[in-house]
């Protein structure tokens, strides 16, 4: 079996926080204080990671957003925003976790500190995320994919192929990063301010990756199939971030913390 | 603490200058209230990351919504705000925003989210959010930007100022 990837891609290294004092934002009330420096990221997820000589030529499934958890209040000195994000994504797998290309939802503050829920994308060259369509409703299924371009040389694009319960319309909104020679698949639900945040979804309305007519499907060099052996993740807030795998390529994660 | 600038609504369109450590949005709003579609143009050039780009709009630019009137329909749709008005602590300015995608047109040529869009660009403190994890915060200054279409209202994309 091979070696977890989940652990080490959610895993972020200890930053070095900068001695700069900036007004915390506005925040409601119930939010906890974010601690500082801020902890390693944490979530629950899965990986699947092709054979030798196969690839990870792309992922797809419906993710339902659920428009629940908690953020927390920066500090005057912090330098990184608080999130929780749900998505699929492809990794970079050389040398140990080192890059990443998503799509999914992100839970993070308006311009007046209050909680948004956004769709977001990542790639390498952005450095953040980028939000866009800010203002989905809770339960809102969007499909999104994300395949490597056919050529010379390949790049993984990234898509929203919106509501309309397939994957046949479709907006790029990335397609500038080339495709690694060893990558994986990740599923996860992740947040940053490890387990003081509390992530999307709860026990009774979680977040789906994927449904029952289209399941988490990857792509590899026999096509696309949601029959994978996928390898779940240990998040260390262990008691709250949760996970299961109902089968058949149908995933879920919610923190046992939300209630109605 | 880094000092805040303060963007001069001069009128002025300086194109070509780099503004990569620009502060903008970390202040009280620029426009005032019962604003003209004349909103403030933004004077130069602004690198938001990863090839975005944020340039001063055409002097002859009229946008169909005000600054004002993009925001309230934004809000209908984005229902966190609660209420229509730009927020205080948001600056707006006028501008062409480009977003590459990357290099998958046809023949390997480039394709665009958006391509010298006529935006309105709101910018306030924010601290930017790391999806994938970093070793080290890279340099920025903290602010957040959301475009939204000038003649609809419609959101392009919402990210933040990176230096680069």
């Amino acid at each position: 079996m091979r070696a977890l990837r989940v652990a080490v891609a959610l895993a972020a290294l200890m930053t070095s926080v900068l001695a700069v004092s900036w007004p915390a934002p506005a925040a409601m009330a119930s939010d906890p204080q974010c601690p500082s420096p801020p902890p390693p990221h944490d979530g629950v997820g899965w990986s699947w990671t092709p054979d030798s000589g196969n690839y990870a030529y792309g992922v797809r499934a419906p993710i339902k957003l659920r428009t629940d958890g908690l953020l927390c209040i920066l500090n005057g000195s912090d330098t990184e925003g608080a999130f929780s994000a749900v998505w699929i994504g492809i990794v970079k797998q050389s040398g140990g976790f080192t890059d990443i290309v998503q799509i999914g939802f992100i839970h993070d503050r308006n311009a007046q500190g209050v909680s948004e829920w956004c769709r977001f994308w990542f790639s390498p060259s952005q450095t953040t995320a980028q939000d866009y369509n800010c203002g989905d409703a809770d339960g809102t299924q969007v499909y999104f994919k994300i395949e490597t371009s056919s050529g010379l040389q390949p790049y993984y694009v990234i898509s929203d192929c919106g509501t309309g319960g397939d994957f046949t319309n479709c907006t790029t909104m990335s397609g500038n990063t080339p495709a690694w020679n060893a990558d994986a698949v990740q599923v996860a639900s992740e947040a940053d301010y490890d387990c003081v945040i509390r992530m999307m979804g709860q026990g009774s309305n979680r977040v789906w990756y994927g449904n029952s007519s289209w399941a988490v499907s990857i792509k590899d060099l026999n096509g696309y199939s949601k029959n994978r052996n996928w390898v779940a993740g240990s998040p260390r807030c262990s008691s709250d971030y949760t996970g299961d795998n109902a089968g058949g390529g149908l995933l879920r994660t919610w923190d046992s913390r939300n209630t109605s | 603490m880094v000092p805040l600038k303060r963007y001069a609504f001069s009128g002025t369109v300086v194109v070509g200058v780099l503004v990569t450590g620009a502060l903008a949005g970390c202040g009280t709003r620029q426009l005032a209230h019962g604003e003209s579609a004349s909103s403030p143009r933004n004077s130069a050039v602004v690198k938001i990351s990863g090839g975005t780009i944020f340039a001063p709009a055409p002097l002859g630019a009229r946008p169909t919504l005000t600054a004002q009137q993009a925001w309230a329909m934004y809000t209908k749709v984005n229902t966190s705000y609660r209420t229509a008005a730009i927020p205080d602590n948001v600056s707006v300015q006028l501008g062409l925003l480009t977003l590459p995608v990357g290099p998958i047109g046809a023949g390997g040529s480039e394709t665009y989210l958006a391509h010298n869009e006529l935006v309105y660009g709101y910018s306030w403190h924010s601290c930017p959010v790391f999806t994938a994890p970093v070793s080290t915060i890279p340099p920025n200054p903290c602010v957040e930007w959301n475009f939204l279409n000038a003649d609809t209202g419609r959101q392009v994309v919402q990210t933040w100022q990176m230096n680069r």
